[in-house]
């Protein structure tokens, strides 16, 4: 067993300094989403899984995507990956530029490239994320074959294999077990060691600790920084937890039924004034060590029906501060210093973004 | 490299023990292996030469110490016959089933893997082909093709391969919807690899029992079809064929009818006996 720093989010807390301004600049970003629109279209019904969301990801940073379940974390991941199903999903509207280059216009084969080069995933349960009849060094080699850019041979992949295994904290001798002889936090390991093992640009981390138990939920997320620091990978890291969000991100993006209703700085997010209500509700839906009360404040009843498109604010049938115009007007995208709420009411204290001033004069 | 043989080891060990709990298994296994023993050794047990040479002085006669299983019409020695014979039902058996299943689990994997349009046009062939009687299938085939060994194969080939095809798509299709097949295409695995090597191999359990329920099948319908002059043709002996054989003389000489059928039933019965055993040691759900 390595040693393992307790608190892997620390070292990289030095924040770069905000990138967030022209158009020029976004286009050097690893990853950038604008304008994504998924749905899942059936003879039955048609579910708006993704709603005009945009994003950006720098080399090195963690992005963590924050929401309830079906708000549509996952989706967003699974595109990026060229991964949705393709009998059902449909990206309607948007791109995703993963260095420079469209994921949704790539043919099969620039995508097999894609997956596991350039980017690659952390499922979230390593139970049975794993081909229990492979050998975990195999599998681990496996995307080293595949995408065997420097013609390594036979001798030298199975070096990198233990190599890699030492990395994520395996003793190299375990090369030859099978994951059913692996339990879970080490099996969350392999999976992290294959999606590593090529050394992509991002890693997208589908709510990687949620399978595992606390103690090792600490482990493998200080071992995914500690990795992602050595390498500079970047990290989008989709959960349902703001304490993990807390520990390992620079940007967050709080998600509600297919939309990003903040987004802002690690610090806009947990220390700004300006809050969407609905991140409002979720940190009030976690307990506050300083503050004592009987009871915590969850936001009263559930996500609208993903099959429908209403007309309003989307999270206005549950919000506390719903008024008129937020049954009728869709809230814009108001921004200040890269810290965007989705709000009739709040963010962007009185300055507008440009987008949204046209529109107000437009009307 | 030690380790991961001892590790090999166990796992067989446990399987082993797992599939000789079953007493009914372990005596299936018995008579495949007497069975075996038979198919291997033929030439040193009795020549090849002495079920074709026919003696007109020594016909139609009953077990004895000569003739173990007696004689048939032309004087032929049936116990040379019987023991040649397992060559050829076996093989075939064997083949067929062998066939039937490299080639049902490409089509139904890809059926059951990419779904869609691929999986309802292999489907409704499948269907069509379904639809005719097995046996009459074969039929069919040998009778355009010709008669021979060759062709017989290929026409019980093509005959098994529809129901192969159904069963292998229906494991495939819960296989596919598995966690590790995503992560496979997640790092980048094409088709072709997920399937040969991610979804075959974790639907091989149900796969392999049916094989060997197969092979009892094959042989029993290859026996049904020189039976009726479609299969092997004499004066090569196969079990089916003797049988045939001996029903003209069913009131006379009922022994030419007895020990090929006889052989019949316990090799089929063995191999039905081992594929139930497999079903047991090879399910996950009973492990204990």
């Amino acid at each position: 067993m390595t040693e393992l720093c307790p608190h892997g989010g620390k070292g990289k807390r030095h924040r770069k300094e905000q990138a967030w301004k022209t158009m020029e600049d976004r286009k050097q970003k690893l990853l950038d989403i604008e304008h994504l629109s998924i749905i899942y279209k059936t003879d039955l019904e048609t579910v708006y899984a993704v709603n005009d969301i945009s994003l950006s990801l720098e080399k090195g940073q963690t992005l963590g995507l924050v929401g309830e379940t079906g708000a549509g974390k996952t989706t967003t991941a699974l595109a990026v990956m060229g991964l949705l199903p393709e009998r059902t999903a449909r990206v309607t509207r948007g791109k995703i530029l993963l260095d420079g280059e469209d994921v949704c216009g790539m043919t099969e084969k620039e995508l097999l490239r894609l997956r596991g080069e350039k980017a690659s995933m952390i499922f979230q349960d390593p139970m049975t994320a794993l081909n229990p009849v492979l050998t975990v060094g195999s599998q681990i080699g496996e995307a080293l074959y595949l995408h065997n850019a420097q013609e390594l041979s036979r001798e030298q992949i199975e070096k990198k294999v233990e190599e890699t295994l030492e990395m994520v904290g395996i003793p190299k001798e375990r090369k030859n077990e099978y994951p059913y002889q692996f339990s879970g936090g080490m099996r969350q390991r392999v999976v992290i060691a294959i999606a590593l093992v090529c050394n992509p640009g991002l890693l997208i981390a589908d709510e990687p600790t949620t399978a595992l138990d606390v103690t090792i939920q600490a482990q493998i997320l200080s071992m995914i920084c500690d990795l992602q620091r050595k390498y500079g990978t970047s990290v989008i890291m989709i959960t349902h937890d703001l304490g993990v969000v807390a520990e390992t991100c620079d940007m967050v993006g709080i998600m509600y039924a297919g939309e990003i209703v903040e987004y802002g700085t690690l610090e806009d997010i947990f220390t700004g004034k300006e809050h969407h209500p609905y991140t409002k509700g979720l940190f009030g839906s976690i307990p506050n060590l300083w503050e004592e009360s009987d009871r915590l404040h969850p936001i009263e009843g559930l996500m609208p029906d993903p099959t429908l498109q209403p007309e309003g604010c989307r999270f206005a049938p549950r919000c506390t501060e719903c008024g008129e115009i937020c049954r009728s007007k869709k809230p814009p995208l108001r921004e200040k210093d890269g810290h965007q709420i989705r709000c009739h009411f709040h963010g962007g204290g009185d300055s507008l973004s440009a987008e949204d001033r046209k529109e107000e004069s437009h009307e | 490299m030690n380790k991961r043989k001892l590790r090999r080891m166990v796992q067989v060990k446990e399987f082993w023990r797992r599939f000789t709990k079953n007493k009914t298994a372990v005596l299936g296994l018995s008579i495949m292996i007497f069975i075996l023993l038979i198919v291997i050794f033929a030439d040193v047990i009795v020549p090849y030469s002495k079920c074709i040479e026919q003696a007109g002085a020594e016909r139609l006669q009953g077990p004895g110490p000569k003739h173990f299983f007696g004689t048939d019409e032309y004087g032929r020695d049936l116990f040379a016959r019987v023991i040649h014979g397992s060559r050829f039902s076996l093989f075939i058996g064997v083949a067929t089933s062998l066939m039937a299943l490299v080639f049902g689990s490409l089509i139904g994997a890809s059926a059951g893997y990419f779904g869609g349009m691929i999986d309802n046009a292999i489907m409704r062939v499948v269907d069509v082909f379904m639809c005719v009687p097995p046996i009459l299938l074969s039929l069919a085939v040998v009778a355009a093709l010709g008669t021979n060994l060759r062709n017989l194969i290929i026409a019980m080939t093509i005959s098994c391969i529809p129901g192969n095809v159904r069963l292998i798509r229906s494991v495939v299709l819960t296989v596919a919807e598995q966690d590790y097949v995503e992560a496979a295409r997640s790092y980048g695995t094409g088709n072709g690899r997920i399937i040969l090597r991610y979804v075959l191999p974790n639907a091989m359990g149900p796969i392999i029992v049916n094989t060997t329920m197969m092979i009892s099948d094959m042989i029993l319908s290859a026996a049904g079809l020189s039976f009726i002059g479609m299969g092997i043709q004499p004066p090569a002996p196969e079990w089916g064929a003797l049988l045939s054989n001996a029903q003209t003389y069913l009131f006379s000489a009922p022994y030419m009818l007895l020990f090929p059928g006889l052989f019949i039933i316990i090799t089929s019965l063995a191999f039905n006996l081992v594929g139930d055993g497999l079903t047991d040691a090879l399910d996950p759900k009973l492990k204990d």
